[in-house]
């Protein structure tokens, strides 16, 4: 069991989504970044679909009550254990009872998961296990403050990590929006869309990733049928200014599309801080699912490294040094003025 | 039957099925009974299908891209419409017809006094026009379980708030524009609120959720 004593600005518990449910108006829902969802999992042997804690924003701490094995993805940032930089992201650790887990907000995005080894003990509401953000279908599975929450099957694993090239190669956002432009949009327009420059509002939730610069004026005018929508769905509203659907969207959507953003782009949208600029860039259909299937393979042929924890003292100081099965080392510092050095292959 | 119809992607793992560009009861009929056809030949018979779903005028196909793409899957659906041109158009849109038990008015229907000002009819007026016809379910969306129902009596017809209130409540019975709608959560919301159903619209317990599907009939009731 662990509890929540800081569950930060949003928390939830998701995992893939909520599928086959649209025709009943149930939005997909999911975690947000699939790629670090998916080796939150991967780094404990879950299952590939168990349901994680969606950090977004940082700011979390939980306390374990009992021994577990835990990994934590997301933007590289190290995640302190009863106040010491014990955890970097993509990697798992064991904890012990009373030890506390304190997740700091990220400069390199917003969002990271939680896994445990075995499991969250929770019951799947309609086929899953995913919170929904603007309906009341799924409320026990927001966190709050002082929560305790139960383990299926908690195990202790063989801590492992992961060369952390991947999210700084897929999902660090490279000021780029890529976009796959509806059948109907002409070059004209294509030109407006990229030569603008855009920011992500603080407004932007699980709903939706909203963007601001110079409207589009070529939609002020509209009055749309409401129809079907997906996610990375790009909806310009009268207003000029494009919407970006993510996971809790809802099913119809009543304003005017331009494209679609492809699914590999998805995790790098969710973890886009506001006030960087932005550019959209299209990409051919054909591009766009070959580079899907590119990084799912990638993703599938990934290694994982067993790591060892020692303590070393340098001028009196204590170094925490990892040490991986192939000999890299990785040191961590307790002290400021040492550099976090990692050589991983 | 000869059909006209649009394959259309939308990103590189949705693909629509566009029978149309309006809000039509025929052209709704149409799609429905396309649904219930690439429900048994296409959806219960392929593993990359993630979610399919019918609109006003469209069928909409979510697949897994990593283990089939667009033009094969738009290869598919021209052959099975040829199948279905064939077959012909059955009118098989659920027969059943959904009774909802309304209080109008008043602390539920808050909005109703201010809606028959605005047409120009007696709130008992607007409440028998509204009880009246039998609406046919178009679409479910904005929300889990929430029906757009067409067929409304453009008497009672009116725009929907420009500002929409913080929170409508669970049940709330609403007209915007042409249509109307019952709210099955408290939500924000936008449409004229005229009364209110006890009726629990939307269990998560059940798959399907929903009393009302797509397709189906609402009649509603003075209580």
């Amino acid at each position: 069991m662990m509890e929540i004593l800081k569950s930060g600005l949003f928390s939830s518990f998701q995992d893939v989504g909520r599928f086959g449910l649209k025709q009943y108006g149930v939005s997909n829902s999911g975690c947000q970044d699939r790629y670090s969802f998916t080796f939150a999992n991967l780094l404990l042997k879950n299952d590939i679909n168990e349901a994680c804690i969606e950090i977004v924003g940082g700011n979390f701490k939980c306390k374990f009550f009992e021994k577990v094995s835990i990994a934590v993805t997301g933007p590289s940032e190290q995640c302190l254990i009863n106040n010491e930089k014990r955890l970097e992201t993509y990697s798992s650790v064991n904890v012990d009872v009373g030890d506390v887990l304190e997740i700091k907000p990220s400069k390199m995005g917003r969002i990271h998961y939680l896994s445990v080894s075995g499991g969250f003990d929770l019951n799947k509401i309609l086929r899953s296990y995913s919170y929904h953000s603007p309906s009341s279908i799924s409320d026990e599975y927001k966190l709050k403050g002082n929560q305790k929450i139960s383990f299926k099957r908690p195990k202790i694993t063989t801590p492992m990590i992961f060369n952390q090239d991947f999210y700084k190669k897929y999902i660090e956002s490279k000021g780029v929006i890529k976009i796959i432009y509806n059948q109907n949009i002409n070059k004209h327009l294509k030109n407006q869309i990229e030569s603008r420059e855009y920011m992500v509002n603080i407004n932007s939730n699980r709903q939706a990733i909203k963007l601001e610069s110079d409207p589009l004026k070529e939609f002020f005018k509209q009055n749309e049928i409401s129809n079907g929508v997906t996610l990375g769905t790009v909806q310009i509203p009268p207003d000029g200014q494009p919407i970006i659907l993510m996971q809790d969207s809802q099913t119809v959507g009543g304003y005017k599309t331009i494209g679609v953003v492809p699914k590999y782009q998805i995790p790098s949208i969710a973890q886009m801080q506001p006030n960087i600029p932005i550019k959209f860039q299209g990409v051919s259909l054909s591009e766009a699912t070959r580079i899907n299937r590119n990084i799912n393979d990638e993703i599938n042929r990934s290694k994982f490294f067993k790591y060892q924890f020692t303590d070393l003292y340098v001028n009196n100081k204590k170094i925490s040094v990892k040490i991986t099965e192939n000999n890299s080392i990785i040191a961590i510092a307790d002290d400021d003025v040492f550099e976090v050095y990692k050589e991983i292959n | 039957m000869t059909m006209d119809y649009e394959v259309i992607h939308h990103g590189e793992s949705t693909i629509e099925i566009s029978l149309g560009k309006s809000i039509d009861m025929k052209i709704n009929l149409v799609v429905h009974s396309l649904f219930s056809f690439l429900t048994d030949n296409l959806d219960n018979r392929s593993d990359y299908i993630i979610d399919f779903y019918p609109t006003y005028h469209s069928i909409f196909i979510d697949f897994n891209e990593l283990k089939t793409d667009f033009y094969h899957i738009k290869q598919k659906i021209v052959d099975l419409m040829k199948e279905f041109e064939i077959v012909g158009f059955v009118d098989n849109s659920k027969k059943e017809i959904i009774e909802i038990p309304v209080n109008y008015g008043g602390k539920d229907g808050f909005d109703l006094e201010r809606l028959s000002s605005i047409v120009g009819l007696s709130e008992k007026e607007v409440i028998q026009i509204h009880t009246k016809p039998l609406y046919k379910v178009f679409l479910i969306g904005f929300m889990p379980g929430f029906p757009y129902l067409g067929g409304l009596d453009k008497r009672i017809s009116c725009l929907r708030l420009e500002t929409p209130r913080p929170k409508i409540p669970e049940g709330s019975v609403g007209i915007a524009g042409d249509q109307t709608g019952i709210y099955p959560f408290a939500t924000p919301g936008g449409w004229r609120i005229i009364g209110r159903t006890e009726m629990k619209l939307f269990e998560i317990g059940k798959i399907p959720p929903t009393k009302i599907p797509t397709g189906s009939f609402v009649k509603f009731i003075e209580v």
